[in-house]
């Protein structure tokens, strides 16, 4: 296997709050190679934006790195100048969001914006860029780029915008593409398009794409490798095909069990996660998913447990995983 | 939505802000306690003892008839405050009526509104003043019917477009599907929820009447001398410029003062209740 | 089952005056056409599903139901009585409620939760023992404790939010709720809960629930019936699990088969369905879903198609549902 294009080693990181340090993430490691989609999933508290904005590097002001790093081509970006990261956001590394709307400016037009995208790409003429935007239009399906380049975002509809952010994330053909939830906005339909041109574009983009979402059914359709995440740890990881038939983890196969689009037939009571989220001022001293789990017995309770390997690319942080 | 105690830990932070409270305070306990604060009389005239310097005696100095300064720029802060909050008070709660009617009632009627304020707020506000004052004679109430006259439209028209927008929005249209009385839709669910940003904007307005009271009064178009006014002792000292420097310069102090200390607390207020610096404030 | 609410042939038109002088003098009137032919009946404790795209006209459709928009055309009627008066609407809305999208929006930032879940109490001029003990006590039927009760909606977290509109709903005992997207923006465990709930309460109280979604999961498990609407019409309806078994509308199978697995042994080649749904401007003659249909023929682009039943209780709005199957 190759190496890695981007890994985050054992990265810790707490947000200062008026309770306290708020650990949003402890110990995750996460390894990413060219050519691979990457999903990131889990619920709401887990820890998968505060991973997210540290691969970016647009941590909040008030988050401290409490150890471990994240690496680009070998180069630990957190510690890079503020000149630095700037050059890497958007050359090598792109984000498209949940809600385009927030990436485009409301008073130019798309075309406009999409030749600014590249202005650092020197010795490129204004010309050759808009060529280059046009393209790009046309490559994430936007049909007619002619038309719609002199077009402004509130004009497009919310699957067009999302196409549109595609083409922006892609211009500068970056090594890294992270999608923040790039489909929970939109309508099943449009969401499904979006999932096409998404796999589709892999056959030509041979960087590594990052999904970061809650929703089962998009990593099922899109991604090779999972990392499940719970309460700011990485709990489970393994192909796609391992998590969704052979996960070891209690807290993935209750997220499983629970999506109701897994359900085949009618269920008038779904299953649900009794219990909530621990304190990530205070987290629990075991296990972080014990005071939710069927399974724990007094060890989980009182003792962290290690990251088993299960079988190859597959780990899970459980005492039974192996069982 | 941040609590009470939120905007004043918020507040606590800002040095700026809380300078501007504690002058707020200094100037309304000066204008409340003036009888007792005041050494002498400001209306006591000693014209044997004019243009005193500032000294033991009158800590100020006194002015053209030997009145004692102190005396009447403490008084003059409450002439100054007073007519501010009146006219201010008046005109925001006339504002605010109106600014509801507009923004909760028919739509005709929020067009006629809306014309009505367009109107006054396109006659030249100078001219529009200084003809109710040629025709009233200037008085503090002519004063402060001028000041309400050009501020309803604005308060009105700010009250209306936050009106309009909790209108569309999704708790309202819940109390209408409980079938609300617009009563209790009005004063439960709208007033508490403009009131917030409407008084800071109140409040920054308040330097905005002390000056033009001033102005005016410096102007003679405002308070008749010899009622102690900021804009009547700048008048006085702007025309014994030649016997003393003195007394523009000290009468000029409490009303860059009072400005400053106004519009630092409202610009601290906006901040503290500004949702958008909320996420200071981690769960 | 005897319908509790029925709609017949029902149509809205957005009245759009041109904005001259504010409405002072509105001249210049056109109508858009939001909802048509809409027939529609909710039975006794029957929980019905309501799915279409965003843009498809299902909020619109939630509000002429309740009568804050009015019927251009077609007849409502609640428990039989005709709604025609204002009395009729309130009487209809005394005994149902509705559940917004996003909870905490719609309740009001300054009040209490206590306050707000005994709302409907004091509009009503319903007498009260204690506010705060009604209060825990429609809060504890929905699972919430009695804490709950002194906190303001910024407060709360997504579920809990959801809970205390849940429990403000049900506190007049109403017979219908109207539940728009009551799992958006809640993660899947949580969603779970307030789903289960809803379905407790359902069977508990007896009470019929209209839930209108984009989400075909949702629908799937907890509604009784399903309608699909598409640009204001309603294209199919049926018994839920009928119609995700065999499916007569073509937009039904794409939005169907649009649905993400979570299975990744079960990836589509292809998106069941391709281009957007046109807006209400734009209206596609003939069959509205002609321009993205796979088996749009030319008598779809000319005639409108007419709603036909095709097996008991199985309505679709299209040419060839027969063909099709």
């Amino acid at each position: 296997m190759s190496e890695a294009l981007l890994s985050v080693d054992n990265l810790s990181i707490s947000y200062q709050s008026e309770a306290g340090m708020l650990q949003a993430l402890r110990h995750a490691s996460v390894e990413a190679r060219a050519g691979e989609v990457i999903g990131i999933v889990g619920e709401s508290g887990c820890g998968k934006s505060t991973l997210a904005s540290a691969i970016i590097n647009i941590l909040a002001p008030n988050a401290v790195v409490e150890s471990g790093e994240v690496k680009f081509k070998g180069r630990n970006i957190l510690a890079l100048s503020t000149e630095e990261k700037r050059k890497l956001r958007g050359r090598s590394i792109a984000m498209v969001f949940q809600d385009p709307m927030s990436a485009f400016s409301p008073v130019l037009t798309i075309g406009e914006q999409l030749i600014d995208f590249q202005e650092n790409r020197e010795g490129v003429s204004r010309a050759e860029k808009r060529r280059q935007a046009k393209a790009m239009l046309a490559r994430v399906g936007i049909a007619d780029p002619q038309h719609n380049f002199s077009r402004y975002v509130h004009e497009l509809s919310g699957g067009m915008r999302q196409r549109v952010a595609i083409a922006a994330a892609l211009l500068m053909s970056p090594d890294v593409l992270m999608a923040d939830e790039p489909t929970t906005a939109l309508d099943v339909t449009m969401e499904a398009q979006i999932i096409h041109l998404l796999r589709e574009l892999r056959t030509d983009y041979k960087g590594t794409i990052i999904v970061i979402t809650h929703h089962l059914g998009l990593v099922g359709e899109l991604c090779d490798r999972v990392f499940v995440m719970y309460a700011g740890e990485v709990v489970e990881e393994g192909s796609v095909d391992q998590i969704f038939h052979g996960a070891r983890h209690p807290y993935t196969r209750a997220l499983l069990l629970c999506d109701p689009a897994h359900l085949e037939e009618h269920t008038p009571v779904l299953p649900a996660i009794p219990g909530r989220l621990p304190d990530l001022v205070n987290p629990p001293k075991g296990c972080s998913f014990a005071p939710r789990c069927s399974l724990a017995h007094d060890r989980c309770r009182n003792e962290a447990p290690p990251v088993l390997r299960i079988n190859a690319g597959q780990q899970a942080r459980c005492f039974e995983a192996l069982r | 939505m941040p609590s009470v105690a939120d905007v004043w830990r918020s507040l606590r932070r800002d040095s700026l802000g809380m300078m501007g409270a504690a002058l707020v305070a200094i100037f309304i306990l000066a204008a409340l306690f003036a009888p007792w604060l005041s050494p002498f009389d400001p209306l006591k005239i000693n014209v044997t003892n004019k243009f005193a310097s500032p000294g033991f005696e009158h800590w100020a100095g006194t002015d053209q008839l030997g009145r004692d300064l102190l005396s009447r720029l403490i008084y003059g802060a409450r002439t100054a405050l007073g007519i501010a909050l009146i006219a201010t008070g008046i005109s925001g709660v006339a504002g605010l009526i109106l600014g509801i009617i507009a923004g909760y009632g028919p739509r005709w009627l929020d067009g006629f509104l809306v014309l009505v304020f367009d109107s006054i707020t396109s006659l030249p506000m100078i001219m529009l003043a200084l003809a109710v004052i040629t025709v009233l004679g200037p008085s503090i109430t002519t004063l402060i019917m001028v000041v309400v006259l050009i501020s309803i439209p604005g308060y009105a028209r700010f009250i209306r477009t936050l009106t309009l927008s909790l209108v569309n929005s999704d708790y309202i249209l819940a109390e209408q599907v409980m079938d609300a009385s617009h009563a209790r839709i009005i004063f439960l669910h709208i007033l508490p929820n403009v009131a917030g940003q409407f008084l800071i904007v109140l409040s920054m307005d308040i330097p905005v009447v002390i000056m033009l009271e001033a102005g005016l009064s410096y102007l003679s178009l405002g308070v008749r001398p010899p009622t102690p006014s900021w804009g009547n002792i700048l008048y006085d000292g702007y025309t014994s410029l030649r016997q003393t420097p003195l007394m523009v310069a000290i009468a000029g102090v409490p009303l860059v003062l009072s400005t400053l200390a106004f519009t630092f607390l409202g610009e601290a207020l906006r901040d503290a209740l500004d949702p958008k610096l909320q996420h200071r404030v981690l769960k | 089952m005897t319908a509790l609410y029925d709609m017949r042939d029902v149509g809205h038109d957005l009245q759009a005056t041109s904005l001259s002088w504010r409405g002072l003098f509105a001249d210049k009137k056109s109508s858009i056409n939001i909802l048509s032919g809409v027939t529609l009946s909710i039975g006794k404790g029957e929980t019905m599903g309501l799915v279409g795209e965003s843009g498809s006209g299902k909020t619109t459709l939630a509000r002429v139901l309740l009568g804050l928009k009015p019927a251009t055309s077609g007849e409502l009627a609640f428990e039989g009585r005709p709604l025609k008066a204002a009395d009729d609407f309130a009487h209809l809305r005394r005994n149902s409620a509705l559940m917004f999208q996003d909870p905490v929006a719609s309740l009001s930032p300054r009040m209490k939760v206590e306050n707000l879940v005994t709302e409907p109490f004091i509009i009503h001029g319903i007498k009260m023992q204690s506010r705060n003990a009604r209060a825990v006590e429609l809060l504890e039927r929905v699972g919430l404790p009695a804490n709950i009760a002194l906190r303001y909606p910024h407060e709360l977290s997504g579920g809990q939010a959801r809970r205390v509109c849940v429990a403000r709903a049900l506190a007049l005992n109403p017979k219908l709720v109207i539940a728009d997207e009551p799992t958006a923006g809640l993660d899947v465990s949580v969603q779970n809960e307030i789903l289960n709930l809803m379905t407790e309460l359902k069977n508990r109280l007896e009470i019929s629930f209209l839930i209108i979604t984009h989400n075909l999961a949702t629908v799937r498990h907890v509604t009784d019936r399903v309608a699909i609407m598409y640009l204001g019409r309603l294209v199919e309806q049926g018994p839920t699990r009928e119609v995700f078994a065999k499916p007569l509308h073509p937009y039904t199978k794409s939005l169907i088969a649009s649905e993400p697995q979570p299975d990744p042994r079960k990836r589509r080649k292809d998106p069941a369905i391709k281009g957007e749904i046109p807006g209400v401007l734009a209206r596609p003659s003939g069959c509205e879903f002609h321009t993205r249909c796979a088996h749009a023929q030319p008598r779809c682009t000319a005639v409108t198609p007419e709603s036909r039943t095709l097996a008991p209780d199985r309505i679709v709005r299209c040419h060839l549902a027969e063909h099709l199957i």
